[in-house]
């Protein structure tokens, strides 16, 4: 099974993004950015020796906005430029489709439809804090419908962003749990986040559909990360939680470091506390070979990927 | 000295719950589960080496439901089943009354006084989350008011459940501040659970009508027990706090640990390992029973 890196995040130029916008979302990490194209995530993945990164986009285009900026409010990352990147990159990158539902709820439909049939889009990203909803708001009902017809999962954020206007209420896990008991069958990857950390492991250890994004501990301290996967454990679902970088370059605590090398250094935080150890095949579900099943992504042997790596 | 159990569950065959439930119910403790009449719960009792259990049915009637059972939503001990059971051993067992409060508001008090002045029952249980309402609803205050009247305790639940239907919101304990607001002297027992084990104790360390049940802890290992006894000690709340097993078959460790009343022994092998102050035998006398015997007034 090939390594997985969950979340990788295009934002090529300003073209993408204002310059206050990525200011705001890295101020926390002491304000350093870079913009990333294919290549640069292509980079970030040898660097931490993971094979496969899924690739996110953006289209935060109706939220976002700056009293000092009222015109640069264009953060708009096109699915057709996600997948011309992983065209570039056949095996290493796979798409996630970005769309802001409530733009219009059936072009959403046939958007996610579009990216998945046409360019092999593993995934759909909601994003209930930047795009200022409710998950489990009725009005998205077609959408989620949609994601269990092409059957691919969801992959949502909860807790902190820097971002001023994606308000943290949104980000709330417990409103996710909504979205489980109306849809036992729809998968959904959970960026488990500050400050609702033990909600969102509640919320996924519910839900048997629900998987763990674990990227928030990419910059973060391996003590903190061995918890959270204890806790995992101790109510069963360690088998669904998932390696994530977040791009790997937003330090919170820590020794810092490349990603990877945090999560395989929970061991010997076990060492320390006298907890339980990771075996090699829990680590080896985590970096990759529960979100290659969930994702349906193959052997780089077997498959060197389509038009758009699928 | 009289030791008592908080927080024990009567469900002794297929017929007071639909299997897949009890399946849904202990997925994350490894699936395994018993059936549990009068008698079984003795036994946990025995094992444990506790003198008395406070025993509940169920009514989950109203809430239950599974796409793939959409027949099997049954889930009901009834109260007189609970009394049944106590009866055959009234040395052991006391009654809480489990009722569905929104199933109809006013036959719930009417319930409710019937299971305290018909049979005994000390304590009267409520599930915000499988009965899928806030505790601050005002449709629920009128049981609430009646346990006020009948001098029983309200045992409320919190937190993570695993059953699907169960939704997490309900189970917030800031709901539970409200109550004590308005009710500053219906002694509330609050079930202190994961993943608001801080709110909880909060809430109860916040109002002195409120006790902790830490029978989540029972299966979580002695290092969370301590630091939550910890923190009810550093907010002058230990002598509200009541021993529960949740009939003591929930291995929460994820190490398949030895789950049980043994946690109140090694407490203290925690506070030597982590440098912290030890609990003194009366303040563990009191969880395990002084507290409860003060608070169910069984003296």
């Amino acid at each position: 099974m090939p390594t997985v890196d969950v979340l990788l995040y295009l934002t090529e130029t300003p073209r993408h993004a204002p310059v206050w916008w990525m200011e705001e979302l890295y101020r926390p990490y002491g304000g350093e950015y870079r913009w990333t194209d294919g290549a640069a995530l292509v980079q970030l993945l040898d660097e931490a020796g993971i094979e496969v990164g899924l690739a996110h986009g953006s289209d935060l285009r109706r939220t976002t906005f700056h009293p000092s900026h009222p015109t640069e409010h264009e953060v708009y990352v096109p699915n057709d430029y996600t997948a011309a990147q992983c065209a570039a990159h056949p095996g290493r990158l796979y798409g996630v489709v970005c769309v802001d539902p409530l733009r219009d709820v059936r072009w959403a439909t046939e958007e996610i439809d579009r990216c998945v049939r046409e360019y092999g889009f593993r995934m759909m990203k909601l994003l209930p804090t930047y795009h200022h909803h409710d998950p489990a708001d009725r009005r998205l009902a077609p959408v989620y419908e949609k994601c269990l017809e092409l059957d691919i999962p969801i992959h949502t954020h909860t807790g902190f962003t820097p971002i001023i206007n994606a308000p943290i209420h949104h980000a709330r896990p417990m409103l996710l749990d909504e979205l489980g008991i109306r849809y036992r069958d729809l998968k959904v990857v959970v960026y488990l986040a500050f400050p609702y950390v033990d909600e969102g492991i509640a919320v996924v250890a519910r839900h048997p559909n629900f998987y763990a994004d674990l990227s928030y501990y990419a910059g973060g301290d391996p003590r903190d990360l061995y918890r959270v996967l204890n806790k995992l454990r101790s109510l069963n679902a360690l088998d669904r939680a998932v390696y994530g970088s977040d791009n790997n370059d937003k330090q919170k605590s820590g020794p810092g470091g490349v990603a990877s090398g945090i999560f395989h250094s929970v061991n010997r935080v076990a060492e320390q506390v006298g907890g339980p150890e990771l075996t090699p095949d829990e680590l080896a579900a985590i970096m990759g070979g529960t979100a290659s099943r969930l994702l349906r992504i193959p052997d780089r042997d077997e498959d060197t990927g389509g038009t758009a790596g699928g | 000295m009289l030791t008592v159990d908080c927080h024990l569950h009567l469900t002794d065959s297929s017929e007071q719950a639909p299997v897949w439930w009890m399946e849904e119910m202990y997925r994350p403790y490894g699936g395994g589960y018993v059936w549990t009449d009068g008698a079984a719960i003795v036994g946990i009792l025995d094992r444990g080496g506790v003198d008395i259990g406070m025993v509940q049915g169920s009514d989950i009637r109203r809430t239950t439901y599974h796409p793939d059972f959409p027949d099997q939503r049954y889930v009901f001990v009834p109260n007189d089943y609970t009394a049944q059971q106590v009866a055959l051993f009234p040395d052991r067992l006391i009654g809480v009354a489990n009722i569905d409060p929104l199933r109809d508001v006013r036959a719930g008090v009417i319930e409710q006084r019937r299971c305290v002045e018909e049979y005994g029952f000390r304590s009267s249980k409520f599930l915000p989350t499988y009965q899928n309402y806030y505790i601050d609803d005002p449709d629920v205050t009128p049981m609430l008011e009646s346990c006020e009247e009948l001098d029983i305790v309200a045992h409320v639940n919190t937190g993570y459940s695993p059953t699907i239907t169960a939704a997490l919101r309900y189970g917030h304990p800031e709901r539970l501040d409200v109550i004590g607001i308005r009710h500053r002297d219906l002694r509330v027992l609050v079930y202190i659970n994961f993943p608001y084990v801080d709110e909880g104790i909060a809430v109860v360390a916040r109002h002195p009508n409120f006790h902790a049940d830490i029978a989540y802890f029972v299966g979580a290992g002695p290092e969370p027990l301590f630091d939550a006894l910890d923190k009810l000690r550093g907010l002058n709340a230990l002598d509200r706090v009541v021993y529960g097993s949740d009939n003591n078959d929930k291995d929460r460790t994820g190490g398949g640990q030895q789950i049980g009343t043994h946690l109140l022994d090694e407490l203290n092998e925690v506070a030597e390992r982590t440098h912290r102050e030890p609990f003194v035998a009366a303040q563990i006398e009191g969880i395990v029973g002084g507290n409860a015997r003060r608070l169910y007034k069984l003296d």
